[in-house]
């Protein structure tokens, strides 16, 4: 059984075995510390000229990126946190997302810049955030966040070798130790969608028949929708659970017909409620589901606000297993 | 630094003609572009270099055009035609056709053809182009790389993240700092203490300042640089003194009229070098003008006859 | 013994709901059916009514949000009684006090609650296991199944150029409305009425004459006098019920009476012996059943099913899958809302607005904002 971690560790060495135009660069990457979160541990000392360790300059990195891809390599850029995206945000914005389009489609910047993300660990207001969502709506930029019914590694490879834009590869903190689920574990089936080029994993917890809630999740919270599936079944309530590795551009042919089916729909994430993922969910669906749906889609979040170090305060703005079971229960 | 300095008569006269020939393009087609926006043909404004011409055409010259990769920035009409001589597409760019070199898009400040890219947000340019002429060593294409940025950049934190990381992996990236005086309406000692020079050299680079009025003594310094640059495979940071005789964007320059002309009077690098020029061979000097004049006049008019970009193509526009 | 008050489910949209104002003191003795407070939905106020007696500790403050099956007070038996309050957690509904084995799952507990079936009972008469979705749905079948069993639809055949004849119980005013109906229908005529009150006998309405009274009806139909019957009591329902009855039990048909500018759509069943009253409207796909006097205006919408033996006075607006019982007794101006179901042998006041389903026996009031003072 692999772990989430295990199998990104396994996609950063054939990345870098196979194509000598991949580059890696980040903080803190030499071995035996192997980065801050051990996502690219051994490389560095396996290939030293092309795992780099940088000075701490996430804008300055983040552009270096746009120029190498710019040039024909195909650099992985490693922020330590998601929360200093913000540093990196003019790099991503103004230049390696626009460049493509601003030029009239004449050049492409295969940039993946790959970050970790996500509380429950007490770090506080800096080290927590889930700032993915800053960069919802910039055009022509590709979330991607894997879920543990996905494999990371093959999607970190897809990223670094198809992509002809930048990417935003998002991994939750909470994941790295977590085994991946496959088909037929813990009383689940689980179904994989070809039609994007990052797959959605359709999860049921039940045989036969209508589901009675969809819940739409991607990257962290799968983990939590996860501990909920038996729980559920126990309870009789069948969930359709949708995630999509594809967070931006939505996913939306492999959420609606899932939406469709349930009728009523719970979309997760970590991020803070407004103006979030969820939001945009929530109206495409009313857009497109109209007289379908049969209640509002409800969307859990965290709250609105910082995340604070203590771990019962966190626990309080970050979403918990009762508030996916309660919003879950309130649309039965 | 290396080499000997380039004298004027060392080189061959249809060469320096040939530079004049960029210095009065770019000078001419700034004009143009702004008797355009006078007459309210642009959208947008216009970012003009006049008076810093001999920076973009004395360094782009001592470049590989056919391999070496330049980032410019909001300024970037002299560099860009120093580097194509694509007036053409400039034009129609700017006005916002579908032939404009990167279809209307991009506009005055966002422009790319071969190796060259430009783009407005001041800064974020350095590192791009830090991580560009990277991938040339890298890649092992003995192609380097040449940023121009002007003064004002030189507040922006992402300078020195990319003069850090050049220096520190020995990148081989040429800077030039086309040091005017003026930020947009302010002047350089609102903006910055200490000197330039002292800054560049902390990152272990070599810094060489002159002034940048004849487009030769630019061309001599920047041979020299570039072959430093290529032969050693670490970055160099040229300053070269300037002036700029208009505005920064239209309507923002506040300089007294009395010192605009006592400028025009003494640091017009087109001016100086047609005067050198017409000492060595007038009618090869008057043939060219003339010849430009006309092709510039059919460009324009080219650029106001195309289509403007239509708005079904670009939405529907993707990956090639 | 202990009662915890539970913050109701005023209708089937709303989950949430405001506590707005306690009626009634903390700590003070209240007697059952006492209204101890005042609840808001989105949609509409309701008033929270307590069942037994005791004395009342609020657990929620005035102007708090709450959740359907929230613990908002109790009843205790004594005064000053220590009160174990129920956890708050979505555990604690499955919990049972003593051995930790949860006695239905959240889904089962989930319908019931909207089904308004007292899920406690079920648990009762069951054996061991917990009570599951499929018991609660069987039990929700079984009550929309006695309604909705297929009824034929009124084919009185009989031979070309004959008009069916109309024997009317009860000559009272709806007997009026009746023959009203009738006299305007070509395929039908009034012959007799027949009335357990004997001021009528010997009297007519609009030409047909009160013969008798009910007990007459097996002689009459004996003789061969008439086709059908037809109540016309719109008021008492046991009177409705009986001449149904006796007419099942001697085998005589009964006739719907439908006046011409019913609005019937399409694939409707009706069964024998409806009255249906001017600018009724029977929407596609609903259901009517036996012997129900309809009102004027009423509108049964699509899909939506009514029992035996109702009266509706004029102007009930049934909406669509909306679900009626037998026997009940509606005043005129209710509107139902759908999927709402009303048990049967309720009484539903005047002007109602229905969101929840009605238990059986159950007498709907509404509060009236109206007074009506001398003008000075």
């Amino acid at each position: 059984m692999t772990t989430y971690l295990a199998s990104l560790q396994r996609g950063i060495r054939e990345l870098l075995k196979g194509d000598d135009r991949v580059y890696i660069l980040g903080e803190d990457l030499l071995d035996p510390y192997g980065g801050a979160f051990k996502v690219t541990l051994g490389a560095q000392a396996a290939w030293p000229d092309r795992v780099i360790t940088t000075p701490i300059s996430e804008g300055g990195l983040v552009g270096v990126g746009v120029g190498m891809a710019l040039r024909g390599l195909r650099p992985i850029v490693e922020i330590m946190f998601g929360d200093f995206m913000t540093l990196a945000a003019d790099s991503i914005i103004n230049y390696g997302a626009k460049l493509p389009a601003m030029f009239d489609w004449r050049v492409d910047v295969p940039l993946v810049v790959r970050t970790p993300v996500g509380g429950r660990r007490g770090y506080g207001p800096t080290h927590s955030q889930c700032l993915e969502k800053l960069f919802f709506g910039v055009p022509h930029l590709v979330i991607v966040s894997p879920s543990i019914y996905d494999d990371p590694g093959d999607a970190l490879t897809r990223a670094v070798t198809k992509t002809r834009g930048v990417v935003l590869f998002i991994e939750h903190k909470s994941l790295y130790e977590e085994p991946l689920v496959n088909d037929g574990a813990a009383g689940l089936s689980i179904e994989k969608q070809g039609r994007y080029p990052y797959a959605t994993a359709v999860v049921r917890n039940y045989v036969g028949g209508a589901p009675d809630v969809a819940v739409i999740a991607y990257g962290g919270t799968s983990l939590m929708v996860h501990a909920l599936m038996s729980r559920f079944a126990d309870d009789e309530i069948r969930v359709v659970a949708c995630f999509p590795t594809q967070v931006q551009p939505l996913a939306i042919d492999d959420i609606l017909p899932v939406a469709a089916e349930a009728r009523r729909v719970v979309v997760v994430e970590e991020g803070t409620k407004s103006f979030g993922w969820g939001a945009e969910v929530a109206a495409t669906l009313q857009d497109r589901l109209w007289g379908i749906l049969e209640r509002p889609v409800c969307r859990v979040a965290a709250r609105d606000t910082i995340i604070p170090a203590a771990r019962s305060l966190e626990d309080s703005v970050l979403p918990s297993l009762d508030d996916i079971e309660r919003s879950v229960h309130g649309l039965l | 630094m290396d080499g000997q300095p380039l004298d004027l008569l060392e080189l061959a006269g249809s060469r320096k003609l040939d530079l004049y020939r960029q210095l009065y393009t770019i000078r001419r087609v700034e004009e143009s572009l702004l008797a355009l926006f006078s007459q309210g043909l642009l959208s947008g404004t216009v970012h003009t270099c006049i008076g810093q011409e001999a920076c973009g055409v004395g360094v782009v010259n001592a470049l590989d055009r056919t391999r070496d990769v330049i980032w410019s920035n909001h300024r970037s009409h002299g560099h860009f035609l120093a580097y194509s001589d694509d007036m053409e597409g400039l034009l129609a760019e700017i006005l916002g056709k579908s032939t404009g070199v990167c279809g209307g898009i991009g506009g005055s400040q966002h422009l790319h053809t071969g190796a060259f890219y430009s783009n407005g947000v001041l800064g974020g340019t350095i590192p791009c182009a830090v991580g560009s002429a990277w991938a040339e060593k890298l890649r092992g294409t003995g192609a380097i790389g040449c940023v121009f940025l002007g003064d004002g950049a030189m507040a922006e934190g992402a300078v020195y993240e990319g003069l850090n990381m050049a220096s520190l992996w020995n990148v081989p990236l040429l800077f030039v700092l086309e040091h005017n005086g003026q930020a947009q309406s302010t002047p350089t000692r609102y903006e910055h203490v200490g000197s330039f020079e002292d800054r560049v050299r902390s990152f272990d680079i070599e810094v060489e300042t002159l002034n940048a009025d004849e487009v030769m003594v630019v061309l001599g310094a920047a041979t020299r640089a570039v072959k430093q640059v290529r032969r050693r495979n670490r970055p160099l940071f040229l300053i070269l003194h300037t002036h700029r005789l208009c505005a920064h964007s239209k309507g923002d320059d506040h300089r007294p009229e009395e010192e605009l002309q006592e400028i025009r009077r003494l640091h017009d690098p087109v001016a100086n070098f047609r005067q050198q020029l017409m000492a060595l061979d007038p009618s090869a000097v008057t043939a060219s003008e003339a010849a430009l004049e006309t092709r510039l006049q059919q460009a324009i008019v080219a650029a106001q006859a195309a289509h403007p970009r239509d708005s079904n193509d670009f939405f529907a526009g993707g990956p090639r | 013994m202990t009662t915890f008050i539970r913050a109701p489910m005023v209708n089937l949209n709303s989950e949430v709901m405001r506590l707005v104002v306690w009626t009634r003191t903390s700590g003070t003795r209240v007697g059952k059916g006492e209204i101890i407070g005042l609840l808001e939905t989105s949609k509409s106020t309701f008033d929270l009514q307590v069942e037994d007696e005791g004395f009342l500790y609020f657990r929620v403050d005035a102007g708090a949000e709450i959740r359907v099956g929230e613990t908002l007070a109790a009843l205790t038996e004594r005064e000053n009684q220590p009160i174990d309050w129920p956890k708050t957690s979505p555990d604690d509904d499955r919990i049972e006090a003593g051995d930790g084995q949860r006695r239905w799952t959240k889904k089962a507990e989930l319908l019931a609650l909207r089904g308004n079936i007292d899920i406690e009972a079920v648990t009762r008469g069951k054996g061991d296991g917990p009570v599951t979705e499929s018991e609660i749905r069987a039990l929700m079948d079984t009550r929309a199944r006695s309604t909705a069993d297929a009824r034929d639809v009124v084919d009185d055949i009989y031979p070309t150029g004959r008009q069916q004849r109309i024997l009317v119980a009860g000559a009272g005013d709806g007997a009026s409305l009746v023959l009203d109906i009738i006299a305007r229908t070509p395929h039908q005529r009034g012959v007799a009425m027949l009335d357990d009150d004997p001021r009528w006998h010997g009297r007519a309405r609009m030409g047909v004459s009160v013969v008798g009274r009910l007990a007459d009806l097996e002689r009459l139909w004996k003789d061969g006098s008439f086709d059908a019957v037809v109540c016309s009591v719109s008021t008492i329902i046991p009177f409705r019920v009986k001449v149904r009855e006796m007419c099942g039990t001697l085998g005589i048909p009964m006739a719907s009476v439908i006046d011409p500018t019913v609005s019937v759509c399409t694939n409707v069943q009706i069964g024998a012996g409806n009255v249906i009253l001017g600018f009724a409207r029977l929407g596609p796909t609903s259901v009517i059943g036996r012997n129900n006097f309809i009102g004027a205006y009423t509108n049964i919408e699509h899909h939506a099913m009514v029992g035996d033996d109702n009266t509706f006075g004029p102007g009930v607006m049934l909406s669509g899958f909306a679900s009626i019982g037998h026997r009940i007794r509606f005043g005129t101006g209710i509107f139902i809302e759908p999927k709402v179901q009303i048990g049967d042998d309720a009484i539903v006041a005047s002007g109602a607005i229905l969101t929840m389903n009605v238990p059986p026996g159950s007498l709907v009031r509404t509060r009236s904002t109206i007074s009506i003072q001398p003008r000075s």
